[in-house]
């Protein structure tokens, strides 16, 4: 096990929790109550690592999902995966490119003139329908074909094989369809911003005092007015600027911007 | 449940749990676990969570049962009890039919 210092674990754990969006007033918490258990454990003789484990970002999840459920943001870590899927898909391309090529130059060649001819003008039809259609439509499902039909139809314009040209086209949209369903999967829902939850880190004034306890409190955002709550226990005086930090019901949740 | 039997007892900081449950031969609890669970008995209200100053280091967490815990703690202990007593049951007349 990787030897540790309290304070690497500390900011270790911050950056995660920051990165996947909890909240300031939890953080403080969560890395309060962290260190006066490190500090306790190094005292008593245990190492940091022992009560952390080696996977300090699952530490930091495990204790950070009860504070705000399930992650909404990307960690640096996602990010990288991201850029492999991204690499992936590179990789795939330039294979893609490398056996047109030679398909292209040492290939296969098709004797009949008008049936290259024909098939040059199908897969262009294919592609460009297929390429609307991905348009018009949601799923990502069209444009592997349409990707297909356009390394078809380049084999088509230099005369290879027509059995090479389908060949190509079924390998090429199912490598795409493949690569792109899983690149989209990975990539995970977007979460939209829509309704009340367009105003999540917006930046209010309180209008009406906030009081948890009281259940009362209103704020205005941009340029419309809301009930709002919040998580801590003190009042928000009124004229106090105010970041949202959630949605509750019809209630924007708050805490001060400072 | 454990833990929240512990807190019933007195009121407890993370580590002193881990600690006492470690001591009881519940060695399974990690140190990692233990805070997640916390946080899940103080959302649902079971209990409540205070800093207290320390002379030895930063301020510790201390932890105390809240009235619907004590409920909710009866309600497991209960259940605890008549599984536990349908477990010995079957085993103490195990194997003999």
């Amino acid at each position: 096990m990787t030897e540790l210092s309290v304070d690497h674990v500390l900011e270790r754990c911050e950056r995660y929790w920051r990165e996947t969006g909890v909240r300031d007033v939890a953080i403080t918490d969560m890395r309060r109550e962290l260190e006066s258990h490190l500090r306790e454990a190094v005292a008593a003789g245990k190492s940091p690592a022992v009560v952390v484990g080696d996977d300090i970002p699952g530490f930091a999840e495990a204790w950070a999902a009860e504070q705000r459920g399930p992650r909404r943001r990307s960690t640096w870590n996602e990010v990288k995966r991201q850029s492999r899927n991204g690499r992936g898909i590179g990789v795939f391309a330039i294979l893609v490119i490398a056996v047109v090529a030679a398909l292209v130059l040492v290939g296969p060649k098709e004797d009949s003139v008008d049936d290259i001819e024909v098939w040059r003008w199908v897969w262009l039809g294919a592609a460009v329908v297929l390429g609307i259609g991905e348009m018009v439509t949601a799923g990502l499902f069209m444009l592997p074909f349409a990707i297909g039909a356009v390394v078809a139809g380049i084999l088509a314009f230099f005369e290879v094989a027509v059995w090479a040209q389908i060949v190509a086209f079924l390998a090429v949209s199912i490598g795409a369809l493949w690569g792109l369903r899983s690149f989209a999967w990975r990539e995970g829902e977007p979460s939209y911003p829509v309704g009340a939850k367009r105003y999540v880190d917006a930046v209010g004034t309180v209008i009406e005092p906030i009081d948890r306890v009281a259940g009362t409190g209103r704020v205005r955002v941009e340029t419309e007015q809301w009930s709002a709550t919040t998580d801590l226990d003190s009042v928000i005086e009124a004229n106090t600027e105010v970041r949202v930090i959630d949605v509750r019901g019809a209630r924007l949740v708050v805490e001060p911007k400072s | 449940m454990c833990l929240l039997a512990l807190i019933a007892e007195e009121p407890s900081y993370g580590y002193e749990m881990v600690d006492k449950l470690q001591g009881r031969g519940l060695a399974l609890v990690s140190e990692g676990s233990i805070y997640p669970l916390l946080s899940r008995l103080q959302k649902k209200g079971y209990i409540e969570g205070y800093f207290v100053e320390s002379t030895g280091g930063p301020p510790r967490k201390y932890y105390r049962i809240a009235p619907p815990g004590r409920v909710r703690l009866d309600e497991w202990a209960t259940e605890w009890r008549r599984l536990a007593s349908g477990v010995e049951q079957v085993l103490n007349g195990g194997g003999r039919d």
